[in-house]
């Protein structure tokens, strides 16, 4: 066990490509945890995917020791964060974890957007923020601009900013230095009682799921019995450990320390980011605050292209949901795709990187269809029920009213974007409910907004308008009722309810016209000619046509061309299997997404 | 039972935007050292067990420019295949030219060689668009190739023609159509120009320097040909080609049958295993000139790769060879190669391309429908 006074819990906040990782990296390998070796790029991305889509999905931590200039040796924990809205109660409980954080700035690009909504989010955990201007290398490098553009934008004091370049390894000691200096150690609670947060956590087929917790107060030893207080599960110590970032077992962790936990807890939904851990036989009167169960906010059907893959992918759903408290999976059956599921999502990322992660690890072959969010719907003999998938509507004769859900948003921006991104809200059927300076410059704005409108592609809309600078976060509101119509898209004259929405009336007409002509792009020609339509009910409001295609022969099939004959047909046929026959019509994965590429 | 033998003569004059074949542009070439290679290759293979003892039933020469060749060469490797393997009595015996290689004495020479059947690379009888397929004749050289041919005692000839080149029209298909019909060939082959990797019209148009026609317009055209061709006396016998009836290109036939061949040369293709059971392969020869013909001084073989056709992808090839003939197979003929029910293996992909009017199946034949022959290749891709 480590004295808490020589503790420093810090993460790294960055924007995409600002040098996170490299940074991370060089850390790793001044204080040995890495040899040059070993840091192939990037060591704290370790999935696949977050590696080429460059984002940090799952937290990490690594557990450093460093001897600093004063002569002492201290233990650096380093927290890694993910950095997307759908992650944010991740990255707030990796952030409550620690006492302070890295902000680092590339000097020739400046400061930008995913850095201002964690940098507020650290600010409102009150952690330390050292800014770290990093590529000082660049030719294009701006210092001086850039340490103002911190304390003009973020509003931080940047004049003892520490200047690095990661990539040729200047200035890393001077991080190192700033970290023991300048970052407050964990705070003593002066209480006995265990408790611990739980700031990430995965599942291992061989242990079960391993949480990675900080210590706030008491003491957590191998053995010993314990509680998730947030889902009141029950476990027992077998294991206790750091990552240095090679696995280092411990037979305690006390305050301030961060390491993980093996507790013989089977899902990652009786572990949950957030919970706190104590000693059943000792508990804490209360958890650490902050623990939120995510509920889901984007629904969509996830089918397999082929009948006889559902078995798989059930499978393949179960195992990903060891993993992933937040997906939310139910059985359901489409008309048009058969067998299938209804998943729940944290949002749109979220969901695409379940799809890819199916597709990909599981190699099942996948229909995602139009997500939604979740609708009340009261029926005039009064009953409520929850629609999470617009086929599922009761008869319209039956509907009182439907109702769909709100939420409040707060969009922290600096002034110039203010009217891009109220033009943008109002747009959205926004409603302002108020508008605040903060400083001279930065503003904060807080609209009620249907959840409908914000889900699909506000985010990229919004960091579009500001050109990156404003950051959103919200919160549920209520349900309130609105003129909603659902609209339905027939192929050959045929409802295919996987393709089914809800809309506002207002916007029912563009919106039909314009799935219907992302539709027709996205359907390649086949044998017969395909009608596209969109209704309201009986009545159509769009109509695109695909036409047949006329012709697909090759001229020439001699004695050298037969084998690349034969594997061209294969390719063509593979080609057909991400498609899903309905009816005669094939149609290929992204149409049924089509509702998320209307407008690209 | 017999085989065909392909022979691969790999240069030529000049290298035409449109092919992918294995052809190099080339003034000169090792013809007697390439002759010499080629002979010893078909010695060597004709002493394997896929070849021995069977005769040879067609062979063809394909390139490249098989004109540029002596006809003195081309007498030596008739002559060899006649004298390891044994040639039928009535083989049909082509060899593919370019009009603008030919003249009397030359044709006069490869007839005497035993050379019965000659094809040319017409393509086109419009300047522009000869001149767009970068060929290096002009039309009136193919009609006097054509006359000569026929003087030097060719009575089988086939013109080749490509259409849906940019920039023709309907009009230009149809003139094309009627100039070769017009010279009296026995046989036209006509084939939609197509844009190969490897081709420099491939770069061309991923760079957006061409661009094809439209697909209507391409099949637009495709009908004309269709239409206009038999309308000659020609019988449509296969997707691009056509023939007087009984004039078919018996050595192509063994292709889309799927029968055994023997290729040598450059780059050539083989294939054996048309018989019930035993394996089946086909195997390829090292590309470049040069390198095949060191491979086959070294070690008598120049083969470079090869694969197993397995039971179920010799029953797709198969399928997708003879579909491609207007007879398309009896059903039969499928028991007969494979030992098994064409239903058994194929019914449940078949059935819906039945029912949606893309094939027939016509006294115990299964064929291509017209529609069905528009769409071939999504027909074949329902049976790999």
């Amino acid at each position: 066990m480590t004295e808490a006074a020589s503790i420093r819990n810090f993460s790294i906040i960055a924007h995409i490509d600002h040098g996170k990782s490299t940074l991370a990296d060089r850390i790793l390998e001044r204080t040995g945890a890495l040899t040059m070796r070993e840091s192939k790029d990037q060591f704290l991305d370790s999935m696949d995917l977050e590696r080429e889509r460059g984002i940090t999905i799952k937290a990490r931590s690594v557990r450093l020791n460093y001897t600093a200039k004063d002569g002492k040796g201290y233990v650096l924990n380093l927290i890694d964060t993910p950095g997307h809205v759908d992650f944010a109660y991740e990255v707030s409980r990796s952030l409550a974890a620690c006492e302070g954080a890295l902000l680092v700035v590339d000097a020739s690009q400046g400061v930008e957007a995913q850095t201002l909504a964690n940098v507020y989010l650290a600010l409102d955990h009150g952690l330390e923020i050292i800014p770290v201007i990093n590529k000082i290398d660049l030719p294009s490098a701006d210092v001086e601009g850039t340490r103002h553009q911190i304390e003009e934008i973020i509003g931080l004091d940047a004049s003892e900013a520490v200047l690095t370049s990661a990539k040729e390894g200047v200035g890393i000691d001077d991080v190192l230095e700033a970290i023991v200096a300048r970052i407050p150690a964990p705070k003593p609670t002066g209480e006995d009682a265990v408790r611990a947060l739980i700031f990430d956590s995965w599942y291992d087929v061989y242990e079960g799921v391993i949480g990675l917790v900080r210590v706030f107060g008491g003491e957590i030893r191998v053995g010993m019995k314990v509680r998730l207080m947030g889902t009141d599960k029950l476990g027992e110590v077998m294991r206790l450990g750091h990552f240095t970032p090679h696995e280092r077992p411990t037979d305690a962790l006390g305050p301030g320390e961060v390491g993980f936990v093996v507790a013989g807890i089977k899902t990652v939904a009786d572990m949950r980011v957030g919970d706190t851990i104590t000693d059943a036989d000792n508990p804490a009167v209360a958890p650490l605050p902050g623990f939120k169960t995510l509920k889901p906010m984007v629904f969509a059907g996830l089918y397999p292209t082929e009948a006889n893959q559902y078995g798989a992918l059930r499978d393949a759903i179960e195992k990903l949901r060891l993993n992933d408290a937040s997906l939310i999976c139910e059985p359901e059956t489409s008309q048009a795709l058969g067998f299938g599921f209804r998943a729940g999502f944290l949002g749109l990322l979220h969901m695409e990187i379940a799809q890819e992660r199916l597709e990909r690890e599981f190699g099942i072959n996948l229909i995602v269809t139009a997500p939604t969010v979740a609708y009340q719907v009261r029926t005039v003999s009064g009953e409520l029920t929850t629609v999470d998938n617009p086929a599922h509507l009761p008869d319209e004769n039956t509907i009182e009213a439907i109702e769909e859900p709100f939420i409040l948003t707060s969009i922290h921006m600096p002034e110039e974007y203010l009217g891009a991104v109220m033009k943008l809200c109002e747009d959205r059927r926004g409603l302002q409910r108020d508008l605040r300076f903060l400083g001279e410059k930065r503003v904060i704005l807080h609209y009620e907004l249907p959840l409908a409108e914000i889900v699909f592609d506000f985010y990229d809309r919004l960091k579009s308008v500001s050109r990156g600078y404003a950051s959103l976060d919200y919160e549920f509101l209520d349900f309130r009722a609105g003129p909603l119509v659902k609209l339905d898209i027939r192929i050959n004259g045929e409802v295919v309810d996987a393709l089914s929405i809800i809309v506002h009336r207002d916007k029912s007409y563009e919106r039909g016209r314009a799935l219907c002509e992302k539709m027709r792009e996205l359907i390649p020609r086949q044998m017969f000619e395909v009608a596209i339509q969109a209704g309201i009910g009986s009545k159509i409001i769009a109509r695109e046509t695909v036409k047949a295609l006329r012709k697909n022969v090759t001229a020439k099939c001699y004695g050298g061309d037969i084998t690349r004959k034969r594997k061209l047909l294969e390719k063509q046929k593979e080609g057909k299997k991400r498609m899903k026959q309905v009816g005669r019509v094939e149609i290929p994965q992204e149409a049924f997404l089509a509702l998320l590429k209307v407008g690209e | 039972m017999s085989f065909s033998l392909y022979v691969h003569i790999p240069w030529c004059q000049s290298k035409c935007p449109y092919c992918d074949f294995n052809s190099h542009a080339a003034s000169s070439w090792p013809e007697a050292q390439y002759t010499r290679a080629l002979i010893s290759e078909l010695e060597y293979r004709a002493n394997t067990p896929s070849y021995s003892g069977r005769r040879i039933r067609t062979i063809f020469f394909g390139g490249g420019t098989p004109s540029l060749f002596d006809p003195k060469s081309i007498g030596e490797i008739i002559d060899a295949a006649n004298r390891v393997c044994g040639i039928e009595h009535d083989a049909e015996i082509t060899l593919e030219a370019n009009p603008g290689t030919v003249d009397l004495a030359k044709l006069g020479g490869l007839r005497a060689a035993g050379v019965n059947r000659i094809s040319f690379g017409a393509q086109s009888f419009n300047a522009a668009t000869l001149k767009f397929l970068g060929r290096i004749h002009c039309a009136d050289e193919t009609r006097a190739a054509a006359r000569m041919a026929h003087r030097a005692g060719f009575d089988r000839l086939n013109l080749d023609l490509i259409f849906a080149v940019p920039g023709q029209t309907v009009a230009d298909v149809l003139f094309d159509v009627e100039s070769a019909a017009a010279l009296e060939p026995d046989h036209i082959s006509a084939y939609n120009l197509t844009f190969e990797e490897g081709a420099a019209f491939f770069t061309d148009l991923k760079r957006g320097r061409i661009k094809q026609l439209a697909t209507d317009e391409q099949a637009a055209m495709y009908q004309t040909v269709r239409e206009e061709i038999p309308r000659r006396g020609y019988s449509m016998y296969e997707i691009s080609n056509y023939a007087a009836p009984g004039h078919e290109a018996r050595h192509n036939l063994t292709y889309w049958r799927a029968r055994t061949y023997l290729g040598i040369g450059a780059g050539a293709h083989s294939y054996a295993g048309d018989g019930r059971g035993g394996q089946r392969k086909r195997w390829w020869n090292e590309k470049l000139p040069a390198r095949y013909i060191s491979a086959i001084e070294e070690r008598a073989n120049a083969e470079t790769g090869a694969e197993t056709i397995d039971e179920a992808a010799a029953q797709s090839e198969f399928v997708f060879l003879n579909l491609r003939l207007r007879e398309g197979f009896a059903l039969a003929d499928f028991h007969e190669r494979f030992g098994r029910n064409f239903e058994c293996i194929f019914g449940i992909v078949a059935t819906p391309l039945f029912n949606n009017g893309l094939l027939t199946l016509d006294r115990g034949r299964i064929k291509l429908t017209d529609r069905g022959l528009e769409m071939a290749d999504s027909v074949f891709a329902e049976f790999v």
